[in-house]
């Protein structure tokens, strides 16, 4: 027996928002994440039958979901005219002083480095709010990612405001020992 | 004035939404002076809520993954 199983019909659930956030650094368009997506899962359940349980699951659809952004840059750069060929020192060659030097890279600016370990960081939150609890990892995603006030939350989820705040309360405890060890 | 650790820690994640009053935010300050523990968590939560905000998490609303869930049981 393997040791690894798919179980498709848990895949949304576990691992949308993570595979998600990973296509939305490389896109940076939510729609196109969504549908990019959409479509791993997809291609893995066709290709479900290859599955050989080496890997973990997650690490398999993010395999998938590497190859879609791929097809995907493809297919919008062969779209673009591919007759025209420009070579420029910059894109907007109309602005004056096109000159090399000031296209050099700025050494202090690190937004490079910051973007990728936002990325990090992002990904890690995801993964440890995928080992919460269901209910708490919802509670927690509605009110600090998508910032909805207490009542509307009480009211969707049917629950009284004091609820709310215990299951809040130990979603970010555990949130906390589970980031401990690379991020505090 | 003088609240539990529970309390202390109740307060303390309402802060994080700024949803702890001026009175409560007080006490918890108060508590805080006293109770090293609560104080520890405290620093704690405050970080976890930056990295919060600094990770610009995305996630796909409940709609959006019905949706999803919906087209993957009908390939299923």
């Amino acid at each position: 027996m393997p040791a690894h199983q798919l179980h498709p019909e848990k895949w949304v659930d576990q691992y949308a928002d993570y595979l998600f956030n990973f296509a939305i650094a490389r896109v940076s368009d939510t729609e196109i994440a969504k549908d990019l997506v959409q479509e791993t899962f997809f291609a893995g359940l066709k290709s479900a039958n290859n599955y050989k349980g080496d890997a973990a699951e997650r690490t398999w659809l993010i395999a998938i979901l590497k190859r879609k952004i791929i097809d995907h840059y493809r297919k919008i750069n062969s779209k673009k005219g591919k007759a025209e060929v420009r070579i420029n020192y910059s894109s907007n060659s109309d602005v004056e002083g096109d000159w090399l030097q000031e296209q050099v890279a700025d050494p202090f600016a690190k937004s490079g480095d910051k973007s990728l370990e936002n990325e990090e960081l992002s990904l890690a939150l995801q993964e440890c709010i995928a080992k919460l609890p269901k209910k708490q990892a919802l509670v927690f995603k509605m009110k600090t990612i998508q910032g909805m006030a207490t009542e509307d939350i009480c009211n969707e989820l049917k629950i009284n405001p004091s609820n709310l705040w215990v299951l809040v309360h130990r979603a970010r405890t555990a949130l906390m020992t589970c980031l401990n060890q690379n991020w505090f | 004035m003088m609240i539990s650790c529970n309390e202390a820690a109740d307060i303390c994640t309402k802060k994080q939404y700024k949803e702890a009053s001026l009175f409560q935010t007080m006490k918890l300050r108060l508590h805080i002076l006293i109770c090293k523990s609560c104080a520890q968590f405290s620093v704690k939560n405050s970080k976890l809520t930056s990295l919060c905000e600094q990770a610009h998490m995305k996630v796909l609303n409940e709609v959006e993954k019905e949706s999803m869930k919906k087209a993957l049981k009908e390939k299923l």
